[in-house]
């Protein structure tokens, strides 16, 4: 297999998996900030840090 | 003295998660990836392809996280317009909203054209074209105008598909999309030697600096999920469905485009009958139409796979460009209600009530892009106007973030900040430089449209702009009114109607006890943004106070003026929302559209609603009802009817006649209903007959008997919306052909389908 073929197949992969997981990350903090009361980016950036 | 609430008035929440997801779907896949996948093997290679979809929905999920992120904090339409005002004040704002017109006007005129290459391509393929007196290069051209031309009167005339019908046809497009990768992967599986067609996994002319230009000219095929920022106002929960919705369009799109360009490379054999050369090569000497080309190879017959691709992009491309055009004429007719264009691009046609001259603006754009450029300049002049637009938005995102992160109530935040909108500001950049290996004519004129725009706010719309307070005004929502007991709603469409139904709504609120709830929907064109929607209030103003004046001294009353996109959904979204136990509605006697039995509002309110409805036709003034007919053929419809029977007929002398008209051979046992539910008419049981004829037209025999009576009460059929439209159901002919006063109900639970009922 020819060495751009190798590099493309990697990034196609790649570039996937960062958007499924982009997604899912994302998917996950929608319902945690829903579950906990929309505020501001302040507030809601100290209850993930503190395990909210 | 019953208590009195003032009017209030609300935006109907009626699109929930899979609706606004579907709206970003339905723009995005619409004609890039048709019109790219071609262009885009000739000048990046096979594997190229793939690639750049894979890449460009990368940039664009970052771009979209963006987006999510400041339509959580400021959920209301407008998108990247509002985002820059409340970032950057006016300047950027004006910019974004004159970038998007253009954007999205381009992106129209893109469709229309490939509109017109697959449709003329089909009809050459078949050889009906042979006829044609100039070039196919100009056929293409003036079915693009016709096409774009159709759909601005469309917009014109105020004609949408959005919401739920527009939902399902995305849903057709997508799948339809789908099942050719699907077929596509099917066939690399069966015959392995197809995926040597990746060889080379470049074009070797170019190689990975082609992949960028490339990226540049398909990131087009990514434009729509900004469309969702646009349905703020309209959204159940906007603060997480309007996020949510644009990072599944985007992932889901991205997806598709890859298994997409993946089943066209795949789909041609090499060495297959009229396929010379590499497979690639051959797909990439079609450009444009090199999609259609290889899909053809893929399905059995040459006919039906021509068809497939047709109607594919038939779809895809129409409903696309519905949806551009209409977005578009938005963005102007905001410039113009703000004062940063002259005032008369927010005029409203007082017939049609949608902007006319933005839309008349707009098509000028769109017939002029669609006439006078190459396709690949169009399609390069969308891309980059749109990577510039998505540039200023990932700008806005960070600045907001770090300015105003106290200040707005967010929904959602991007993981990883400021990760994402760096990256894809700098890979936007970059993309769009490359651009200029597939464009330059797109390099000239989206920096002169920016220019112009920018001499045009400092000399023209800086001075004029309106005030910033109004436009961010955000919507409250409001809740369903405190306490429990019976409620009645009733839907006023205009002061006529709304006193017709007085008396009888008076009548049947005694009976109930109930608490009454006025409401009158304020129908928005999809040109004009919800928040403006107080244009079109006076009306439905005039009526509900017409109302309130009978019937407030009388019951606890609550009023609503309630703005939407479709009036069916907004008052079945009403009934759910307000746990409405009874809806009145009135009948004006007759539909104009072929396509409804009672008319565009009245049956898909019937056929969805969950509280029981009674519509009322020609029963106003002081008409006495004493007798009183009620078709009745079992089931809790007619129940439902003799129970209104009973509280519309006259207290001291109504009788009602229950009345079977009986086919020969069917037997329907009235005696055995009205013993089952004579006493829900609350009359004494000398005031209540029954009466058996037999007759083959069920529809005559109650419009012969009717005569003899002052109001005849039916109950509608519980039939699928199938049966209705190829059966013609009594009960509706019946109120349609009726010259006395009629009413009709519907007893709560809806009507489903086996489908519905199955799933």
């Amino acid at each position: 297999m020819e060495m751009n073929a190798i590099i493309g197949l990697i990034i196609i992969a790649g570039a996937l998996c960062v958007s499924t997981l982009l997604v899912l990350w994302s998917r996950r903090r929608i319902r945690r900030i829903a579950d906990r009361g929309y505020e501001s980016a302040r507030g809601i950036l100290r209850n993930f840090k503190y395990g909210g | 003295m019953a208590d009195r609430t003032p009017v209030s008035s609300e935006l109907s929440r009626d699109l929930n998660l899979f609706h606004v997801t579907m709206m970003g779907l339905g723009m995005m896949i619409g004609a890039g990836v048709f019109i790219g996948i071609g262009i885009s093997i000739r000048q990046t290679g096979p594997g190229g392809t793939v690639l750049a979809f894979a890449l460009n929905g990368l940039i664009a999920l970052f771009t979209a996280m963006s987006f999510a992120e400041l339509s959580s904090a400021i959920p209301r339409a407008g998108g990247a317009y509002n985002f820059a005002r409340i970032a950057f004040g006016r300047g950027p704002s004006f910019l974004a909203g004159w970038m998007e017109w253009f954007a999205s006007s381009v992106a129209g005129s893109l469709y229309a054209v490939v509109f017109a290459t697959y449709t003329l391509e089909f009809f050459s393929a078949m050889g009906l074209l042979g006829w044609l007196p100039v070039r196919l290069e100009t056929a293409e051209r003036i079915v693009a105008l016709c096409v774009a031309g159709l759909f601005l009167y469309v917009n014109y005339r105020g004609a949408s598909e959005t919401g739920r019908v527009g939902a399902f046809f995305t849903l057709g497009q997508t799948l339809f999309v789908l099942s050719i990768a699907a077929v596509g992967i099917a066939t690399a599986i069966a015959d392995p030697a197809r995926v040597k067609n990746f060889q080379p996994f470049l074009n070797p002319d170019g190689g990975w600096i082609n992949l960028l230009a490339t990226m540049g000219f398909i990131y087009v095929a990514f434009e729509g999920f900004e469309v969702i920022a646009q349905a703020g106002d309209e959204t159940i929960r906007p603060k997480s469905n309007i996020p949510k919705a644009m990072l599944y369009s985007v992932f889901i799109v991205t997806l598709t485009y890859v298994a997409v360009s993946f089943a066209t490379v795949v789909a041609v054999k090499a060495g297959a009958p009229g396929v010379e050369g590499e497979p690639w090569r051959w797909i990439g000497q079609f450009g444009k139409k090199g999609f259609g080309k290889a899909v053809v190879q893929l399905l059995p017959g040459s006919f039906m796979g021509h068809l497939v691709v047709m109607m594919a992009v038939i779809f895809s491309a129409t409903s696309a460009l519905n949806a551009t055009i209409y977005s578009a004429a938005r963005a102007s007719y905001a410039l113009g209600r703000d004062r940063m264009l002259p005032a008369g691009l927010s005029h409203i046609s007082r017939r049609r009530r949608t902007p006319w001259v933005a839309l008349l603006c707009t098509g000028i754009i769109v017939l002029a892009v669609a006439g006078l450029l190459p396709t690949e300049d169009v399609a390069s002049s969308a891309s980059i106007m749109f990577l510039f637009l998505f540039f200023l938005v990932n700008v806005c995102a960070i600045r907001v973030r770090w300015n105003m992160s106290d200040e707005l109530s967010y929904g959602y935040l991007m993981p990883l900040f400021p990760l994402p909108p760096i990256i894809a500001i700098i890979c936007q950049a970059v993309l769009a430089v490359g651009l200029v290996r597939i464009s330059y004519t797109a390099w000239i004129i989206a920096p002169l449209w920016i220019a112009g725009g920018a001499a045009i706010y400092l000399l023209y719309s800086k001075s004029r702009a309106l005030a910033t307070a109004d436009e961010i005004l955000v919507f409250e929502e409001r809740q369903a009114p405190k306490g429990d007991g019976y409620r009645i709603m009733v839907a006023v469409a205009n002061p006529d109607n709304a006193l017709e139904m007085v008396r009888n709504t008076y009548k049947l609120c005694g009976a109930k006890d109930a608490r009454v709830e006025l409401l009158h929907m304020v129908p928005v064109p999809d040109q004009v943004p919800l928040a403006d929607a107080h244009k079109y209030m006076l009306a439905g103003k005039e009526a509900v106070v017409e109302t309130m004046l009978y019937l407030a001294p009388l019951f606890p009353l609550s009023t609503t003026l309630r703005y939407c996109r479709n009036t069916a959904r907004g008052i079945v979204s009403a009934v759910r929302e307000k746990k409405i136990n009874m809806l009145i509605m009135g009948f004006r006697g007759g539909t104009r559209s072929s396509l409804f039995r009672l008319g565009s509002t009245i049956d898909p309110v019937i056929e969805r609603s969950p509280a029981d409805v009674v519509i009322l036709k020609d029963c106003g003034g002081n008409k006495v009802f004493k007798r009183i007919l009620v078709p009745v053929a079992g089931g809790p419809n007619a129940a439902l009817a003799l129970e209104i029977a009973g509280i519309l007929a006259d207290e001291n002398e109504g009788q009602i006649v229950a009345f079977s008209a009986e086919a020969r051979g069917r037997r329907f046992d009235l005696d055995g209903f009205l013993a089952e539910y004579a006493e829900r008419t609350g009359l004494p049981a000398n005031r209540i007959q029954a009466k058996t004829v037999q007759a083959n037209n069920a529809v005559s025999a109650i419009l012969a008997e009717s005569e003899d009576y002052d109001l005849v009460v039916i109950g509608m059929t519980r039939r699928s919306r199938l049966y209705r439209v190829t059966h013609a159901p009594v009960p509706e002919v019946v109120a349609r052909r009726c010259a006395k006063p009629l009413v009709m109900v519907k007893a709560s639970g809806g009507i489903r389908s086996w489908v519905k009922r199955w799933i």
